[in-house]
């Protein structure tokens, strides 16, 4: 004999005896989802930081199914607010979106949250056509390569200099990084090119239409010993404590120039780091990034429903 | 006159007549999401390629489903949703697209890979008793 047995409800106007479940309120034919737990939390990023998480541990001892919704209440975030959907949101399709993803284990259910840049943080990059070098390569009675940093075939000390002006920094601001980062350079063959980089010690240091190598110069410096490579190359240094001294002198104030000193340091004669070629294309070979941070933090507010039902 | 019947079932604390929908474990004033078909499975998805795994529903309408995938066999760590995945972020560099979609016919999970190996992942759905057409 068949059997057939078990409780169903319908909804309004509809038979008992329907098949088709989108008809029924509830049947026994059909398991549902149970609700194991029901809980929020929030994600806090800080200004400079890029990621948070937040976890919900469950003790269920397997992995369990879930839903997961995000939010949040400024208008930085109520683009995710808006979309309302089951996270994950967005990945790197949607440009400038954060990215949020939630991921069962058999103990918690996990959500990341990471904003396509840090939060609150600015980035300047600043390129300049104010350099001064105090020797270079002569061909045919023409200059045709600048020296950054080296030591001429007599013996002498040869450096340079580079300014940045209208630098947009407060006196004392603190700066979370200050990168310098020169391009298309070579060296001569055979021995390293040994230099420091100094800043110049001065409130707002004059344009370079007089030689500026003997101006003050910063308590810090960098100091740098460049491998010979007669391949073009490209050289970055971090000039964060340099320009942070620059910053933190009483006199500074927004919109300033700012200066940096390349010193030989010891190496051998003859030998040089040199500048692919002059004329303005020195200033398109070399650029000051400076990183600064906000203060804050943003919220995102998150809520996990956690079912008994099993992935596996 | 006016009727009130049906089946109401509450929470464990909480009176029969309350009229807060979250203090009821049902209540034939709302239907319920009946899970109509779930299963599991695994998709291969060769170097640079595109595979797409199908999964009859059965229907007469087109359901609403839930998706689960771990994207790295054996980590445990399944994610929610088959649409936009971690692109390398997580997981280990996993660098892949995806999309979940549902017709008249199937669900159908795709993967869209740019490794330059193949790519195993497991997946999880539910398949709903409702429609996800409006």
């Amino acid at each position: 004999m068949t059997t057939n047995y078990g409780a169903k409800v319908s909804k309004a106007g509809y038979n008992i005896t329907t098949t088709d479940p989108r008809e029924l309120l509830m049947s026994s034919g059909y398991t549902m989802l149970k609700q194991h737990s029901d809980s929020g939390s929030t994600i806090e990023i800080n200004a400079g930081n890029q990621e948070g998480s937040v976890d919900f541990n469950h003790s269920l001892g397997y992995v369990p199914a879930f839903a997961a919704y995000i939010y949040g209440s400024n208008a930085e975030i109520q683009q995710l607010n808006n979309a309302m959907r089951l996270i994950p949101l967005s990945g790197g399709y949607k440009e400038g979106f954060p990215w949020v993803h939630a991921y069962a284990t058999s103990s918690k259910i996990t959500i990341d949250v990471k904003l396509p840049a840090p939060y609150n943080q600015t980035t300047t990059v600043y390129n300049s056509t104010d350099t001064y070098n105090e020797n270079g390569m002569l061909t045919d009675g023409d200059i045709t390569q600048w020296f950054i940093a080296g030591t001429g075939s007599a013996g002498g000390d040869d450096g340079s200099a580079i300014r940045w002006n209208n630098i947009a920094l407060t006196q004392g601001q603190t700066i979370t990084s200050a990168t310098f980062k020169y391009t298309n350079l070579f060296t001569t063959a055979g021995c390293d090119i040994k230099f420091k980089v100094y800043g110049i010690d001065e409130d707002d240091t004059a344009d370079f239409g007089g030689n500026p190598m003997g101006r003050t110069k910063t308590t810090e410096y960098t100091d740098k010993t460049q491998s010979a490579n007669t391949n073009k190359f490209n050289f970055s240094d971090d000039w964060t404590d340099i320009c942070q001294e620059i910053v933190d002198r009483g006199g500074w104030s927004t919109g300033n120039a700012m200066g940096f000193i390349f010193n030989n340091n010891g190496t051998v004669d003859n030998s040089h780091w040199l500048q692919v070629d002059v004329g303005d294309r020195i200033s398109e070979n070399m650029e000051l990034t400076i990183v600064t941070t906000g203060s804050g933090s943003i919220t995102f507010n998150v809520r996990v429903i956690i079912f008994k039902d099993k992935i596996v | 006159m006016t009727t009130s019947h049906g089946v109401k079932i509450s929470r464990a604390g909480y009176g029969i007549t309350t009229n807060t929908v979250e203090e009821l474990v049902f209540s034939s004033g709302y239907g319920t999401i009946k899970i109509v078909k779930e299963g599991s499975g695994t998709l291969v998805v060769g170097a640079g390629d595109t595979e797409t795994a199908t999964v009859a529903h059965s229907q007469s309408f087109v359901p609403m489903v839930m998706v689960f995938v771990e994207l790295n066999q054996g980590t445990g760590r399944w994610y929610h949703g088959m649409s936009n995945l971690p692109n390398g972020a997580t997981d280990d560099g996993i660098t892949v697209s995806s999309a979940t979609y549902v017709d008249d016919t199937n669900l159908y999970l795709t993967l869209i890979s740019s490794l330059g190996s193949s790519k195993t992942i497991s997946y999880k759905y539910y398949m709903f008793g409702d429609t996800a057409e409006y």
